[in-house]
């Protein structure tokens, strides 16, 4: 992760992104026992892509402090420096054969579309 | 029918004592009359009469499965071609998956008969089924009270007698709570060992499918039929699947069950341990030996579920833009408006608390900090389960804290909600194969005993559930709903 503070995005960029982007005034990593704010919220939502209203944000904020707080337990926890747990399994992950492995389907899953014409996904107009 | 188990209802069918026709007949109805539960999100009365009399020629051709004709049910949250799978939210209200799940397509393929989707807390993040844009479950043992979630529709078609078994899934508890909230029994299996192609994502790492039915010997009729691996889902184990149901009467002797103290706490509710303690000294009569063992970070496992599970969701639930399918907001006015709006009304409260925690947590300057943090205790977590199944075959505790809590009760405050998994989710930390058995009721209410085993030893849990259900007789109660 990069760390340290860039200016947010102006245009709306691609949902997959949290890695890379960035809350402004970062703290120190360990400080855990931060409370955020309504700006903070706001950024966050921003950043989930989430449309929250104004009056919304300090409950929201409260909300959101009493979680992290509680899953702030971790700092005081004598966790140490062991190999960090990404995931269960054990094993290899496997690979396919280099096959084609199904049919086209785009017909299909266009149809799902609530909004497609010409075999193209429709969306409001995104440069003037 | 429905209180018979599996293996009954294969041997009348065969028998052609009773068709697959009559089979979903009665179950559809029992599904209409108890529509007050709440269980169902959609009832698919067509298809299931197209697919049991496929069964119907099945068996008459002397060409069927054990599940074949069997009425079955699956957690919303299971792609069904053709099917509305809208896993409890308005996001996905209006979604007709275009393929099948890995495991739909293995229970079709054995001929079981799918007579709905059973409702579910919102992408099964919940500890009670109220998060579901389709309201809350209602208990069959007490309609007051919730059937646990987030596989509450599940639990609760199950507990009333409309389905012998139905799927569910389980990120933290999700299939273990609502068995023992509903006085069934409830197997997530080791992670990897059922595919999760088609299986709508929740968090990654941690999402397990798996089976809620009345018995272990029921449990491991299905899990025979989805376990293994799927080349579609890279993430599913190429160990091949053992042989769940040859080993279910193993004698218990000398098995050693371990205790871990701090699932004793002084969070369990009273009446809960005594019932749990009854349980566990039927295992002593059939020869095992009770040890109590240490888990010593087991108070870390809620805390780091809840940075974990928020995290991989944030990332997993960006793919709901408005663009591609399901909900889109009225007359967008931009993207960025197509984006927020579609998503702040597309998803419920929990939902979007949780992916604002995880986009908080994967944030640049809080990354080390939250979720480094949390997978390195995730590690300390895995490590204390290893070193206990150094010193014992099985490890035994109450399945929650509580008896199913009122409706409500806990529905505004996300932190008691929480706090209920404790018992639970240090299991899909760990990737371990886990199983609620009931064990006796407190107030009257159904009790679960969770017994958890070392990674793919699925029989051996089933064995040890199995002898205790063949000693006892808790699995075979029923609500009275489930008679009338």
């Amino acid at each position: 992760m990069k760390k340290g503070s860039a200016p947010l995005p102006k245009k709306a960029k691609p949902l997959n992104q949290p890695s890379g982007s960035v809350i402004q005034n970062t703290p120190p990593a360990r400080a855990f026992r931060v409370s955020i704010d309504s700006a903070t919220v706001r950024q966050i939502a921003h950043l989930a892509r989430i449309g929250v209203a104004e009056q919304q944000l300090p409950a929201l904020a409260a909300e959101l402090n009493g979680v992290l707080d509680f899953v702030g337990q971790l700092a005081a926890a004598d966790i140490g420096a062991v190999e960090p747990l990404a995931h269960p399994l054990d094993e290899t992950l496997s690979l396919r054969d280099d096959v084609v492995s199904s049919i086209d389907q785009r017909d299909a899953f266009m149809r799902l579309a609530p909004d497609a014409q010409s075999g193209l996904y429709l969306v409001p107009k995104v440069i003037e | 029918m429905s209180l018979r188990s599996v293996a009954q209802l294969a041997q009348d069918l065969s028998a052609r004592r009773i068709s697959a026709r009559e089979l979903a007949e009665e179950s559809l109805a029992r599904a209409e009359k108890n529509q007050a539960l709440n269980a169902f999100v959609t009832r698919c009365e067509n298809v299931a009469m197209a697919a049991a009399a496929v069964a119907d020629a099945r068996l008459a051709a002397g060409n069927s499965d054990v599940l074949t004709g069997i009425p079955f049910a699956h957690k919303d949250i299971f792609c069904t071609n053709g099917i509305r799978t809208s896993c409890g939210s308005r996001m996905l209200d209006n979604f007709v998956p275009p393929y099948d799940a890995t495991v739909s397509r293995q229970l079709n393929d054995a001929g079981a008969v799918l007579v709905g989707k059973t409702n579910m807390d919102e992408f099964a993040m919940g500890s009670s089924n109220e998060s579901s844009f389709y309201g809350p479950v209602q208990n069959p043992w007490d309609t007051t009270r919730v059937p646990g979630g987030s596989s509450g529709g599940s639990a609760a078609a199950v507990a009333a007698g409309i389905v012998p078994f139905a799927t569910g899934t389980d990120t933290g508890g999700s299939i273990r709570q609502p068995a023992a909230f509903c006085g069934i029994t409830g197997l997530k299996p080791t992670y990897g060992r059922v595919s999760r192609l088609g299986m709508i994502a929740f968090a990654s790492s941690l999402d397990c499918g798996g089976v809620l039915a009345r018995s272990a010997e029921d449990c491991a009729h299905v899990l025979a039929a989805i376990a293994g691996h799927d080349a579609g889902d890279p993430t599913s184990s190429t160990r091949d699947a053992d042989d769940y149901l040859g080993g279910l009467n193993q004698p218990l002797a000398g098995l050693r069950i371990g205790l871990p103290r701090a699932y004793f706490g002084a969070g369990i509710a009273q009446g809960v341990g005594s019932v749990v303690h009854t349980a566990l000294a039927e295992l002593e009569k059939l020869g095992a030996v009770l040890i109590e063992v240490d888990l010593i970070h087991a108070d870390l496992a809620i805390p780091t579920y809840y940075v974990i599970a928020p995290a991989e969701a944030s990332s997993n639930l960006a793919r709901y833009d408005g663009v591609r399918y399901g909900y889109r907001c009225a007359n967008p006015t931009s993207l960025e408006d197509l984006y927020t709006r579609t998503r702040a009304e597309g998803f419920g409260a929990e939902v979007k608390r949780r992916i604002l925690v995880g986009t908080y947590v994967l944030s640049a300057g809080y990354y080390d900090a939250y979720y480094l943090r949390a997978q390195r205790a995730r590690r300390l977590i895995a490590n204390d389960f290893n070193a206990a199944f150094a010193q014992v075959d099985v490890l035994a505790g109450p399945t929650t804290p509580t008896v199913a809590f009122k409706l409500g009760e806990k529905s505004s405050d996300p932190l008691a909600m929480y706090a209920a998994d404790i018992n639970t989710v240090a299991m899909n930390l760990a990737g371990l194969p886990a199983i609620s058995v009931p064990a006796g009721f407190s107030d009257g209410l159904p009790v679960g005993l969770q017994l958890i085993a070392p990674a793919f030893a699925e029989a051996r849990l089933l064995n040890v559930a199995h002898r205790l259900q063949q000693a006892t007789d808790w699995h075979t109660r029923t609500p009275e709903i489930a008679h009338g």
